[in-house]
C-alpha cells in the first residue's frame, strides 16, 4: 500500500524499548536526573527509617517522666539532655518523626481525597454543581487556617490524631479543590476528552480513565508540596498548644520547651533539634515535590 | 451514487450564549451555526470549507450532539438525533464516528495505540477481549502501521502517523458517517496526500460517508463528491464538486476560488482580494451577512436575508444576486 511511506521512522525506533517508553517511565527517568529531588528521597527515607526504628536507637521511653532530672544537660545517658519534665529528648526527637509524618502524610491523604472527589466533580461538570462546591470552598478559605483548626480543637476537648488529621483534611480542603478543579477544567476542552465522548463513552469512563490520569501530575505534585505543608502546620499547632496532646512526642510540641526563655537562652539542645529536624523533612519534601512537578509536566518531556 | 439519504441537516443552529455583568446573565449569542440545511447520501464525501470561525467544526460537532444544538433536527438514516436522551444518544453514536483536527491533542497520552483503538469497542461492548485483540491488529494494519506499533504510546508518533491511528480509532465500530474535522489541516503537505489517499481507500473498504472539514479547498477537491461553502454560521453555496469549482455562483465562493494557487507560472489569474475581515458572529451583519465584504452589495442585501435555494440540478446557494 501506497500509505505505508511514512510509518517507518518514529516509532519503529521505539518499538523495541517500548516497556521503558511508559508515560510514568518518563517521569521516573526525568526525576532521577534532578539530584536534589533524588537527595530529598534519600533524606525522608532516612527519616522514616529513624521513625520506624526509633525503639531499637535509643533505650528510653520517649513519654516516661524521670521528675528528678528535669532540665538535664546532655550527658551519655542523655544524648540531648531532658526536657522540664525529665523525658529523654533524643528519644523523643526520634519517636517525634513518627507522629509529624504520619499526621503530615494522613491529613494529605485524606486532603487530597476530599479534594479530588469534589474538584474532579466541580471541573467536569461545571454548572450549578461546580457554582455550589466553589462558592462552600470560597467561605471555607475566608477563615484563617489556624484559627479554624484552633477553634475547633479547643471546642472538642478531647484530641486524639485521628481527629486533629480529620480537623485539618476539613479547614485545608478548598485549596487542593481548586486546584483539581482548574485541572479538570482545562482538561474538559482537550480534544481526546471530546474523542473519548464522541464514541460514546460514559461520565464515568471519561473522568476516570481520561481525566484523572492525565491530572495524576499536578494532584501528586501538589500533594507532595501539601504534605511539607501540613507538617508544619502540626508543628505551629502544637508549638502553641493545640496540636497532639503531650506527653505524645512531636517536634512541634518539643519547640514548647522554648516558650521559657531560660531554655531559649541556656539550653539550646531542648529545641535547636526538634526544628532542624522539621526544616530538613520540610525541605526534602520540597525537594521532592518541585522534582515531581518538573518530572511530571508534560509541557517539558524531552523522553 | 446518490440514492439513499443517510444524513438530513434541517435548520441546524447553534448559538453559543455570552454571559456578563455581575448576575451572569445572557447578553447576546454567538451564531456559530446559523440555519444551516443539507442532505448528504450514503457514500459519498462532503466538503465543507470556509474560514477559520466560520462554524464549521461546530456545525460538526453539532451534528453528531458533542454540543446540543439551539435548534434544528438532524436525522440519521432517518432517526431524529435530537430526540434521543444524553444517555441514549451514546448508544445511537455508534454509527457516527469523528476524527479530530489536532493529532497531539486528539490522543489520550496516558494510554496505549492499542487501548485507544480498542476503547470504542469496549464502551459499546463488541467482541470479547481476544477478538478486540485481533481487531485492532487488523485495523493498525488497515491504517498502514505495523500491528506490534500497539504497546507504544501516542507520543512516540509522528502527527501522521497519530491521524491513522485516529482513523482506525474511528473505524474500529463500524460506523457509517465518518466527520473528519479538519484531519490534515495539522499535517506537513507530503503526509496529508498520504492520510487523503488513505481515508479515500477506507471509504471504499468500508462504505463510509465523509463529511470532511477543511479551510483548504485543493485538499476537498480532492477528496469530496459535493462540496459546500461556510461563511459565519451559514451555507452560501453547495454544490457537485465540478459545478462548484467551475461555476461558482455566490461571490464569496468565488472569492475564495481565485485565492487557490495553481502551480502554473504562466497563468495569470485574477485574485479577488476579500475586504475587511470576517464580521463578528456574536453581532452579524444584518440581511445577507456577506455583504460588507462584497462589491456587488446591494441595498436589497444590506437588508433582506437571502434565502437557501436550488438554482441548478442540486447547486443550492443564498445570494439575492442570482435571481
Amino acid at each position: 500500500m501506497e500509505t505505508q511511506i511514512d510509518t517507518r521512522h518514529s516509532a519503529s525506533k521505539s518499538l523495541n524499548k517500548s516497556k521503558e517508553n511508559t508515560p510514568w517511565r518518563i517521569a521516573f527517568r526525568k526525576f532521577k536526573r534532578n539530584r536534589m529531588a533524588v537527595l530529598g528521597v534519600w533524606v525522608l527515607l532516612i527519616i522514616v527509617m529513624i521513625g520506624i526504628f526509633a525503639p531499637y536507637l535509643t533505650p528510653h521511653d520517649p513519654e516516661y517522666a524521670d521528675l528528678l532530672n528535669t532540665n538535664g544537660k546532655p550527658d551519655k545517658v542523655h544524648w540531648l539532655g531532658t526536657d522540664s519534665s525529665g523525658r529523654d529528648i533524643f528519644a523523643r526527637l526520634l519517636y517525634g518523626s513518627r507522629i509529624s509524618l504520619i499526621i503530615g502524610f494522613s491529613a494529605m491523604l485524606f486532603t487530597i481525597v476530599i479534594g479530588t472527589i469534589l474538584g474532579s466533580v466541580a471541573g467536569y461538570y461545571g454548572g450549578k454543581i461546580d457554582n455550589i462546591i466553589m462558592r462552600l470552598a470560597d467561605i471555607q478559605l475566608n477563615f484563617p487556617f489556624l484559627l479554624l483548626v484552633m477553634t475547633v480543637v479547643a471546642i472538642l476537648k478531647e484530641i486524639n490524631i485521628l481527629i486533629f488529621v480529620s480537623v485539618m483534611a476539613f479547614v485545608s480542603w478548598p485549596g487542593i479543590t481548586r486546584i483539581i478543579r482548574a485541572t479538570f477544567l482545562s482538561l474538559r476542552e482537550q480534544e481526546f476528552i471530546l474523542s473519548a465522548r464522541s464514541i460514546g463513552g460514559s461520565d464515568f469512563r471519561i473522568i476516570f480513565r481520561h481525566m484523572l490520569p492525565n491530572a495524576m501530575g499536578p494532584i501528586i505534585v501538589n500533594a507532595t508540596l501539601f504534605m511539607a505543608g501540613m507538617i508544619i502546620s502540626e508543628s505551629a499547632l502544637s508549638f502553641i498548644g493545640f496540636g497532639v496532646p503531650q506527653p505524645t512526642p512531636t517536634w512541634g510540641n518539643m519547640l514548647t520547651e522554648a516558650l521559657s526563655l531560660r531554655v531559649l537562652q541556656y539550653e539550646p539542645w531542648a529545641w535547636i533539634p526538634p526544628g532542624i529536624m522539621i526544616v530538613i523533612t520540610v525541605l526534602a519534601i520540597n525537594f521532592i515535590g518541585d522534582g515531581l512537578r518538573d518530572a511530571l509536566d508534560p509541557r517539558m518531556r524531552k523522553s | 451514487m446518490k440514492q439513499t439519504v443517510l444524513v438530513e441537516v434541517k435548520n441546524l443552529k447553534k448559538y453559543f450564549p455570552i454571559k456578563g455583568g455581575i448576575l451572569k446573565r445572557t447578553i447576546g449569542h454567538i451564531k456559530a451555526v446559523d440555519d444551516v440545511s443539507f442532505t448528504m447520501y450514503k457514500g459519498e464525501t462532503l466538503g465543507i470549507v470556509g474560514e477559520s470561525g466560520s462554524g464549521k467544526s461546530t456545525m460538526g460537532r453539532t451534528m453528531i450532539r458533542l454540543y446540543e444544538p439551539t435548534e434544528g433536527e438532524v436525522f440519521f438514516e432517518g432517526d431524529n438525533l435530537f430526540k434521543y436522551s444524553r444517555k441514549e444518544m451514546r448508544r445511537v453514536r455508534k454509527g457516527m464516528q469523528m476524527v479530530f483536527q489536532d493529532p497531539f491533542a486528539s490522543l489520550n497520552p496516558r494510554m496505549t495505540i492499542a487501548e485507544l483503538i480498542e476503547e470504542p469497542m469496549v464502551v459499546h461492548k463488541l467482541y470479547d477481549r481476544s477478538e478486540r485483540n485481533e481487531k485492532v491488529k487488523e485495523l493498525l494494519n488497515k491504517v498502514g502501521l505495523q500491528a506490534e506499533y500497539g504497546s507504544l504510546y501516542p507520543h512516540e508518533f509522528s502527527g501522521g502517523q497519530r491521524q491513522r491511528v485516529g482513523l482506525a480509532r474511528a473505524l474500529s465500530i463500524n460506523p457509517k458517517l465518518i466527520i473528519a474535522d479538519e484531519p490534515v489541516s495539522a499535517l506537513d503537505v507530503s503526509v496529508q496526500a498520504q492520510v487523503i489517499n488513505l481515508m479515500k481507500d477506507l471509504q471504499d473498504e468500508f462504505e463510509l460517508t465523509y463529511l470532511f472539514i477543511a479551510h483548504d479547498l485543493s485538499v476537498v477537491k480532492h477528496l469530496s463528491d459535493r462540496v459546500g461553502v461556510m461563511y459565519l454560521g451559514r451555507l452560501v453555496e453547495l454544490a457537485n464538486k465540478k459545478d462548484l469549482y467551475s461555476g461558482p455562483v455566490h461571490p464569496y465562493t468565488q472569492a475564495l476560488l481565485s485565492a487557490v494557487p495553481v502551480p502554473n507560472p504562466r497563468l495569470k489569474k485574477e485574485r479577488i482580494i476579500l475586504e475587511g475581515d470576517i464580521p463578528s458572529p456574536a453581532n452579524p451583519p444584518s440581511g445577507c451577512v456577506f455583504h460588507p465584504r462584497c462589491k456587488y452589495a446591494t441595498d436589497r442585501c444590506r437588508v433582506e436575508k437571502p434565502l437557501w435555494r436550488e438554482i441548478a440540478k442540486d447547486h443550492y446557494v443564498a445570494c439575492h444576486l442570482v435571481d
